[in-house]
């Protein structure tokens, strides 16, 4: 008897042992975990697509207005979520890690030279930043993505501002004669115009503060001046989307088989101005828009509304939105032109003039959406004297279509009587919207910093001005 | 376990779906030490042992049993309360057609003036259903016997004519023979089964070998087969965007549903929602039908389960045995959307195997000495687990007419593959001492091995340890107490982290013009992360009274979670959503009671009487060392965010959500009159019932017999987009009827108007003190931002759209009281039937799902809601109803014959 038990207990810890070798299985088989620096990247720009080609900035300048369901036309959603943006630094993060780690730097050299990798997340991340911040205000940007912090603090836009034109001119000054890196889709690796980049984007900044830190701003500008810009149509910078259907122009899906965004009466009767709703005194609503099928005639929906006769209603031309591989700008001539008028009307550059480069942005313009020259030079030579800001800020609302954010942060610099647009009636904001409001992560999971943050800034809702905007 | 056969099911793979409820003879649950001393990780939630019919080796036995029922299944018990006093639309009067001369054909001269309706409105805010006579939307369907005429604008019985009654029929036969040395059992199972919705079928075919034989003294052989296959056309899927939602959130009342059957009319698929007169082809809605009867749905789910298992005796203390076992799913399914429809045609196809082996052996000793038992077991348990699915579609359309496939993608096609293969190695030693059959020791000690765990440690220890004791042996024998045993344990069950939790890998995205994209993970890997234990003590007591007359089953558990491996949702501002973490802490407290009762026995009659009831208690007692709670989110910020938070040191299952603001109780309502006040991310309750339980009786009165059977719950709370929506989009009875004014909601609000922000009037809202008599408007009574009393009549248009996304309106207290199935019957016995060679006969008649005595919205009942996916790591849950479509009530009849 005894033996049996014996036996049962042996057997027992015969079987018993520490860690098995389950071999491969462990591994998953799904999915790599090679860090390849150039996938990273190529991920770490493709999650832009939102930034410039959103419905909700073209909402809120009025380029376009709801159809039927008219929601997002009375700002009805305040929260927007930023997660995908942080999500995506983390690829650019570990794009530079991968070409700075001792372990990894040679082997990551396969996709370009590590500067050159380095240098273009780092203003990649920038872009993003700076996006981030003119659309939420105060957000954690120095502990960003760190996961050791318990709770990330936000910081103030001003810092944020000061540390990303640091940020940018330490990127650019990386940037060798090495390969371009590899997994670049932007620019396929041509660091000349990643150098554009940076110097366009520190300018896009630098102006953006020429209310609130005119020194500081005339500082940056000065140097993306020196440093060089875009200097022609053919070096805009874009997202090149492609026929796939994965990676198309997001307003190419948009009115597959829906049609929810009409041009809007606002934005349809400037540019229509002293000409008619067949022949427009600004030839590019002819680029822009397609005519009414109901009365072929140009014609703009009433902002805020529900329009449900679409027929009646002018659409965003098809080029853009029946074209997959129609191009989603990022920085172009125009608006670098048109910063610079606005830099000399500041006394910033005596480079040129304001009005010169207020004309040549304008040309810019026309010859991007391929107007013909004839009809540009018609059409800047009857526009009504140059009026410094005023005529800036227009011609600066009218060249960024399409690209709403950028075009909605300049429109909220220049304040609401520069280019005269009003909120709907039935919207319960103070007026057209100043910022987006935080997701709810800040908060349910950083509440002490999201009410410091709110404390600081103002009331967490879409009318609260962030720190450039404030007098 | 069904007949000694271990499976493993969720949702549609469940085998035990399959079983054949009138095959059953007993089913029982096995919890704690008991469960996971044999079971491991698997049985750490409980294991449920299913025993279908059989005979015992021994007897000479043979029998045929034959059963076959008729059901008829009908919805319209559980469809929300519409309204139907108004027709489709944004406003309350008619659009008017204009003809032109210079576009519309020269026959449309006569339509100048017509009255036509707000086609391509999916609300109903239109114009009172007073018959005024209208162009219907069929009206502008060339070919239509209804083209270029007027009818009245009337309700034509609403959506309920869309249901069907679903006839199903069921067919059971079950062979069994045994002797002296074997027994034998084969069961073949059909299901035709309708659903309400029309054109919808599934059909289940399944056919169980058992058998059982000693090959000699020592040697038995026991084997277990079963294939089963289950096809479905149709399957209705739950959802926000479903049918259900079209039906109860976006509609016109008075639609006629029966015209919308006919919806390709001149070559052209027609529907209500027409973009206008001289488009007459739909907007954003196609007829309800053509999802049933052009966007096909196949699903096809087989199923294998397996075992064959050796028992050899050493000696007379000694026996092994082993057994080896197989199950094996496979699931296929394919669904698209037809060409010549709002969107663009589609195809996908979705594949599914899970295929397990398991081996198992053991090494029993069993001994008696005197008045003390023992029995101690050792065993190994190796399993191997592998599931994968491939999911693919066909991108951007197709390229030849009504043909689908994912090889005619316009695009590339989609594919999307996943494959996981788990395994897992047991090996325990259990012993137990009885003594004198009143006290009873049982111990065991068990390591799990698990290829999901860090490799730096695979295995989890668990040990468990249980006492219980007959209390009545020492009692003289009396009539009050029968018999009463106590019992108390400590149980371990092994928990292993999901699935490849241990390293870090990245997100394939498609490639980019050939270049590769690849994205890091939105949850940290974490290569520390391991298996652990799950500690349970249990009390309980059983007794029996009066003669057996009563008998009471009692248990407190309480359960610690500790370290188990769990994802953690963090703030995204660290570049990821979640992480891996072993730091969570939760416990589980409750009771369990069970008493049943023969309030009545004699010859002919006989009344029993069953009562269950449980409570549960979870608190979150640890999120982890860096959070105090971790989020899971339902519905997005622009929803009002539905959030189920786990929270340090508060109960589990806390639900969080905009809520509207009160002042002293008291609803505050915004300066215009026209909604409330709210704040985010409030407490709006708990999901957890406070307990739940169910009653049974069952009467025998000679031949006849009469079990009803009901269920309940009390507390908890669920979500009701449904609810949400019915209102906002003027469905719900709520948005019709008369104020306190005596006029009807729907009409123009007049009196003092509000003023806005900008110092507009505000014309969907008056003051209730300075209203006109002939105001309509319902009435709104709250307190505004400074906590003083105010009231308004709005506009139920504005006042039902402006709750979109206050949450805390539309989360609903979860208690039911539910009449769940009555069962009537007649049986006649070998006895009564005399020599017609029959050795039974029982008519039965029942009804499911009967009646849903109390339930806060009437039409849901909270114990069938939908499943719900949150963003990460609790999986499924049922608290939030998108738009699911109605509970079925079905009447039977089954006959069985037994030879």
């Amino acid at each position: 008897m005894k033996n049996y038990i014996l036996i049962l207990i042996t057997l027992f810890f015969f079987q018993s042992c520490d860690n098995v070798d389950f071999e491969d299985t462990v591994i998953n088989p799904n999915e790599p975990s090679q860090v390849l620096s150039n996938a990273l990247l190529a991920a770490g720009q493709l999650s832009a697509v939102p930034i410039y080609s959103a419905t909700r900035p073209s909402l809120y300048v009025q380029y376009v207005s709801n159809e039927q369901y008219n929601d997002e036309s009375l700002y009805k959603t305040q929260r927007f979520d930023y997660s995908s943006y942080y999500g995506n630094i983390t690829n650019l993060n570990k794009v530079i890690e991968a070409n700075t780690n001792e372990s990894s730097k040679v082997s990551s050299q396969a996709y370009g030279s590590n500067n050159n990798q380095i240098a273009v997340a780092k203003l990649m991340k920038a872009y993003y930043f700076h996006f981030m911040t003119d659309n939420w205000g105060m957000i954690p940007y120095k502990t960003a993505n760190d996961i050791a912090v318990d709770f990330n603090k936000f910081d103030s836009q001003e810092e944020i501002y000061n540390l990303l034109f640091q940020e940018i001119e330490a990127a650019i000054s990386l940037i060798d004669s090495g390969d371009g890196p590899k997994g670049d889709i932007i620019l396929k690796g041509d660091m000349d115009m990643w150098k554009k980049f940076g110097y366009s984007l520190m300018m896009n900044m630098a102006v953006r503060l020429s209310k609130k830190a005119p020194a500081t701003a005339k500082t940056y500008f000065t140097k993306a001046m020196t440093g060089g810009v875009i200097s022609s149509n053919s070096e805009n910078i874009y997202f090149p989307f492609l026929k796939d259907d994965n990676y198309d122009n997001p307003w190419q899906d948009r009115f597959q088989t829906r049609s929810d965004y009409l041009l809007s009466k606002p934005f349809v009767n400037s540019l229509i101005g002293t000409g008619s709703n067949t022949n427009p005194e600004d030839p590019r609503l002819e680029k822009y828009a397609e005519k009414a099928t109901a009365t072929n005639t140009y014609n703009g929906a009433p902002y805020g509304e529900s329009n449900s006769d679409t027929k009646a209603f002018s659409f965003i031309t098809n080029e853009v939105i029946k074209n997959s591989e129609a191009k989603g700008y990022i920085f172009t001539y125009a608006q670098m032109l048109l910063n610079m008028a606005e830099a000399a009307h500041l006394n910033w550059t005596t480079a040129d003039t304001s009005e010169n480069y207020y004309k040549k942005g304008i040309k810019a313009s026309m010859e991007q959406w391929g107007v013909d020259t004839t009809a540009a030079d018609a059409y800047v030579m009857s526009r009504p004297a140059f009026n410094g800001l005023k005529s800036i800020a227009y011609q600066k609302w009218v060249a960024l279509f399409l690209q709403g954010y950028e075009a909605w942060f300049d429109w909220r610099k220049h304040g609401v009587n520069q280019v005269k647009l009003t909120k709907p009636v039935a919207a319960t904001t103070a007026g057209i919207p100043n910022r987006q409001a935080y997701p709810l992560s800040a908060i349910s999971s950083n509440k002490k910093n999201y009410d410091e943050a709110v404390s600081l800034q103002g009331k967490d809702d879409l009318d609260t001005k962030v720190w450039w905007h404030k007098n | 376990m069904i007949d000694g056969v271990r499976i493993q099911g969720t949702g549609v793979f469940n085998p035990v779906n399959d079983i054949n409820p009138e095959d059953i003879k007993s089913m029982s649950v096995l919890k704690g030490a008991a469960a996971t001393a044999l079971y491991g990780p698997e049985g750490s939630r409980g294991v449920v042992i299913v025993t279908t019919t059989s005979e015992a080796i021994g007897s000479e036995k043979s029998s045929i049993t034959f059963d076959s029922a008729v059901e008829v299944g009908n919805s319209n018990p559980y469809l929300p309360d519409f309204q139907s006093e108004y027709g489709g639309g944004y406003k309350q009067t008619f659009n008017v057609f204009s003809y032109n001369s210079a576009t519309d054909p020269a026959s449309w001269k006569g339509f100048d003036n017509h009255k036509i309706p707000e086609y391509y409105a999916d609300e109903s805010w239109g114009p009172k259903l007073d018959g005024t006579l209208v162009r219907e939307w069929d009206s502008w369907i060339p070919g239509n016997p209804n083209f270029g005429k007027l009818t009245p604008w009337k309700y034509n019985g609403g959506i309920s004519e869309f249901f069907r009654n679903a006839v199903s029929t069921k067919n059971n036969i079950n062979f069994l023979n045994s002797g002296e040395k074997h027994s034998l059992k084969l069961n073949y199972y059909r299901l035709e089964q309708e659903l309400t919705l029309p054109n919808t079928e599934r059909e289940t075919n399944r056919l169980n070998l058992r058998l059982n034989f000693d090959v000699s003294e020592r040697l038995n052989v026991i084997s277990n087969i079963s294939f089963s296959n289950t096809s479905t056309l149709n399957d209705p899927n739950v959802g926000y965007g479903s049918l259900g939602a079209n039906f109860f959130q976006w509609w016109q009342q008075q639609l006629d549903v029966k015209k919308l059957k006919d919806y390709k009319q001149n070559g052209k698929t027609v529907s209500w929602n027409l973009k206008g007169p001289r488009d007459a082809s739909p907007k954003y809605w196609d007829s309800p039908y053509v999802e049933l009867y052009e966007n096909l749905k196949n699903a096809d789910l087989k199923s294998f389960t397996g075992n064959v298992g050796l028992s050899y005796k050493l000696n007379e203390f000694l026996s092994s045995k082993i057994s080896l076992s197989k199950t094996y799913n496979s699931f296929k399914s394919d669904d698209r959307i037809a060409f010549e429809l709002l969107e663009q045609p589609r195809y996908r196809e979705r594949s599914y195997y899970g295929d397990r082996n398991l081996l198992v052996g053991q090494l029993i000793f069993t001994k008696k000495f005197n008045k003390v038992d023992l029995n101690a077991i050792t065993g190994f348990e190796l399993s191997d687990d592998t599931y994968e699915f491939i999911n693919s579609s066909s991108v951007n359309g197709l390229t030849i007419p009504n043909f689908y496939s994912i090889s005619t993608s316009v695009g590339r096609p989609a594919y999307n593959k996943y494959k996981q293969v788990n395994k897992n190695r047991g090996s325990y030693l259990t012993a137990s001492l009885g003594y004198d059959n009143w006290g009873f020791i049982e111990g065991s000690f068990r390591r799990d091995w698990n290829s999901f765990a860090s490799v730096s440690k695979n295995y989890v220890d668990t040990k468990s340890l249980s006492l219980s004791l007959i209390v009545s042996s020492f009692i003289p024998q009396n009539d009050i107490l029968t018999y009463f045993k106590l019992r108390g344990g400590i149980a371990q069950g092994p928990n292993f982290p999901t699935a490849y939790a241990t390293q870090e890998t990245f997100n394939v995205r498609n490639s980019f013009a050939g270049k590769p994209v690849l994205d890091s993970k939105s949850t940290l890997a974490n290569p520390d992360l391991a298996g652990a234990v799950r500690n349970e003590y249990e009390i309980g007591a059983e007794l029996k009274l009066f003669q057996n007359k009563i008998g009471v089953d009692i248990t407190y558990f309480s359960k610690v979670d500790d370290k188990l491996p769990v994802r953690v949702n963090v703030d995204p501002v660290k570049g990821i959503s979640s992480v891996f973490s072993n730091e969570g802490k939760q416990s589980f407290k409750g009771i369990e009671l069970g008493i049943s009762s023969t309030p009545f026995r004699n010859d002919s009659f006989e009344w029993n009487t069953n009562l269950n009831f449980a409570t549960l208690d979870r608190y979150v007692d640890k999120v982890s060392n860096t959070t105090k709670n971790s989020d899971e989110r339902f519905l997005s910020s622009r929803w009002g965010g539905l959030i189920l938070r786990n929270e340090e040191g508060k109960k589990w299952g806390a639900v969080y959500g905009r809520k509207v603001k009160e002042i002293k109780g008291q609803k505050v309502i915004n300066s215009t009159g026209t909604g409330y006040v709210t704040e985010d991310t409030q407490f709006l309750g708990n999901y957890l019932p406070d307990f739940t339980g169910g009653f049974s009786n069952t009467f025998k009165y000679k031949n006849f017999d009469l079990a009803i059977d009901m269920d309940f719950q009390v507390g908890g709370k669920y979500f009701s987009t449904t609810s949400m929506f019915t209102n906002y989009s003027g469905l719900g009875i709520e948005t019709v009827g008369n104020n306190d004014l005596g006029n009807p909601v729907r009409n123009e609000v007049k009196g003092k108007h509000p003023l806005d922000s900008t110092g507009k009037e505000v014309k969907s809202a008056v003051y209730a003190k300075n209203v006109n008599s002939a105001s309509g408007g319902i009435k709104i009574n709250g307190v505004n931002e400074k906590g003083e009393s105010v009231s308004y009549y709005v506009s139920p248009q504005t006042w039902h759209g402006g709750q979109f996304g206050n949450i805390s309106e539309f989360v609903h207290d979860a208690s039911y009281l539910s009449i769940r199935n009555i069962n009537f019957g007649y049986t006649l016995d070998k006895v009564s039937l005399g020599s017609i060679g029959l050795e039974e006969i029982r008519l039965s008649a029942y009804i499911n799902n009967a009646f849903l005595l109390f339930s806060s919205l009437p039409h849901v009942d909270p114990s069938q809601l939908e499943q719900a996916y949150g963003d990460s790591s609790i999986g499924t849950i049922s608290f939030r109803e998108g738009g699911q479509l109605p509970s079925v009530r079905t009447y039977g009849f089954n006959v069985r014959l037994k030879f």
